[in-house]
């Protein structure tokens, strides 16, 4: 029976542990803001950068979501709508993949972004933040 | 072919949306953003303009045959709570941009009318002008008011949205604002109202208001979100010529008993009951804590029009509730607290009449308490089924309703 436990709990740990490494993402710009700052541009609330997101499917979106943002993504899709039908922001343009993510940051000096491989960041871009 | 028959050929460059609350000149600056969309429309690609749209399919009864609320009654209805409405937008600019919102509302027949339609210049980072028709933002939710799916109610609590008008013809000024851990979401708004309103149970009566004035600001911290809000007109008119009670089993028009009360020299009493170039106030707090395991709110809100037959309306509610993986469920309670302030304004000499004064001056009053259950299903990404029934209890006929609804909210 204790054995059972102890084997339990090291595969409970191990799961844990697999899916925190399964989603590190990085958040990438070339220009270095808060982690705050970064909530608020997803949040609608500021447009010191502009964002762009990953596809709603993408698990470096979830991940990013909860983790930085701190909203499930159903909490977002409401909290868009609420701004989107009362003028209040722009929804953020969606873009297909990490390398779309990566081509648009290189050209946009104010632009923002996340995606799920570190190894991809490079010249003029920083990891600014990771989840 | 003969000249008869000509004459007698339809239109061909006729076919438009006919927007049918566009005769009136209140419309005006609605009609110069629709047809500022539609001009860029035809300049722009057609992939520049960004369309969206919301919805709600509802379906509602009350539960008992003589029961009558929010517009619904004993006979299944799917009109009262339904509506679509298909957005625009066009950016002309990096800064400036035209949204045009269309809606058709099944409490109208469906018949098309222009709920918002503006022109927007962003200013900085945090702040941006709009100009055009606009939502006036009395409560927490009226933004949003008919994007249902946007918040956890079938329906916004009648208890305090009652408001009869949505919409104000203005400019408005937003900002934000970043203190320490706070963000403060600031609105200024200026305007006029001109719109015909739901005065007394169904009955409608033109209203205007003119050099209205407010604001409204939201605080945000983590999950809370506090708001405050005021606004103010010195020129609130109701008319009353469309209005009736009834007076000893009689129907008698409101607009004639104050004139009557004016040829009996009682002109004063009969300017403390109408409703003309009246001093209007309208102050709400509001507050809502939101975790996303649970989530629990409140509004109160105090609307007065001085020197009128409006009473100083109360209004309050507290909801609270918890989600799941994929539903939720709420209960909200609200009630409604009117008061007729100064009544000794309405006093006349005559018993008999003072008793049709009273009755004038008690038209809108209410005292109404609503209880409310609703739960909810994500049903797809972008839509939410919603269940709700609601009981309300009419404190000064000691009449209750039941109604249950049912709803699909959905965005596009």
């Amino acid at each position: 029976m204790k054995k059972l436990a102890v084997f339990l709990i090291v595969l409970f740990a191990g799961m844990l542990s697999f899916s925190a490494s399964a989603n590190n993402g990085v958040v990438v710009s070339q220009t270095e803001i808060n982690e705050e700052s970064i909530a608020r541009i997803y949040l609608g609330q500021s447009r010191v950068l502009t964002g762009v997101n990953l596809p709603e499917s993408s698990a470096t979106r979830k991940a990013f979501e909860t983790k930085l943002v701190g909203q499930t993504g159903n909490q977002l899709k409401r909290h868009w709508a609420k701004l989107k039908f009362t003028g209040r922001a722009t929804p953020l343009d969606t873009l297909d993949s990490d390398d779309a993510v990566i081509e648009f940051l290189k050209s946009n000096p104010q632009g923002i972004g996340y995606v799920s491989d570190k190894s991809k960041v490079s010249g003029d871009l920083k990891v600014i933040a990771t989840f | 072919m003969s000249g008869r028959h000509r004459n007698a050929c339809p239109n061909d460059a006729g076919i438009a949306v006919r927007i049918d609350r566009n005769t009136h000149p209140k419309h005006a600056l609605a009609s110069i953003g629709a047809a500022a969309l539609v001009m860029s429309s035809s300049a722009l690609a057609q992939d520049q303009i960004e369309w969206s749209g919301f919805g709600s399919i509802a379906a509602g009864m009350t539960t008992g045959s003589d029961d009558q609320l929010f517009g619904y009654d004993n006979d299944l209805d799917f009109n009262p709570g339904s509506l679509f409405a298909l957005q625009a937008k066009a950016n002309l600019s990096d800064k400036l941009s035209v949204t045009t919102q269309i809606m058709s509302r099944g409490s109208e027949d469906f018949d098309l009318g222009v709920e918002w339609a503006y022109l927007q210049y962003q200013l900085t980072d945090s702040a941006s002008i709009n100009v055009g028709k606009l939502r006036l933002p009395f409560y927490m939710y009226s933004d949003y008011l008919d994007v249902g799916y946007s918040y956890h109610w079938l329906r916004t609590p009648q208890s305090v949205y009652r408001v009869p008008f949505d919409n104000y013809t203005g400019v408005s000024f937003q900002h934000n604002a970043f203190v320490g851990d706070f963000t403060f979401n600031t609105q200024v708004v200026a305007g006029n109202m001109q719109d015909d309103i739901n005065v007394i149970g169904g009955e409608t009566a033109e209203a205007e208001l003119n050099n209205l004035i407010g604001f409204n600001t939201s605080a945000i911290y983590s999950n809370l979100t506090m708001r405050v809000a005021y606004y103010q007109t010195n020129d609130a008119n109701i008319s009353t010529d469309t209005l009736t009670t009834d007076i000893n089993g009689q129907e008698v028009n409101i607009g004639d008993f104050l004139d009557s009360l004016t040829l009996a020299g009682l002109e004063g009493v009969a300017n403390e009951l109408d409703a003309s170039e009246d001093k209007g106030t309208f102050a709400g707090v509001g507050v809502m804590y939101d975790n996303f395991d649970w989530f629990v709110g409140a509004e109160y809100t105090e609307l007065e029009l001085e020197n009128s037959y409006v009473p100083k309306q109360r209004s309050a509610y507290l909801t609270a509730g918890k989600r799941f993986d994929s539903w939720a469920l709420h209960a909200t309670y609200g009630k409604t607290d009117d008061k007729v302030m100064s009544p000794e304004r309405f006093t006349v000499p005559d018993p008999q009449l003072q008793a049709f004064v009273n009755q004038a001056a008690n038209i809108v009053v209410t005292e109404t308490a609503y209880t409310s259950i609703g739960v909810n299903f994500n049903i797809a990404p972008s839509a939410v089924l919603k269940f709700d029934v609601t009981h309300a209890d009419d404190k000064l006929t000691d009449e209750s309703d039941v109604l249950a609804s049912a709803a699909v909210q959905f965005v596009f």
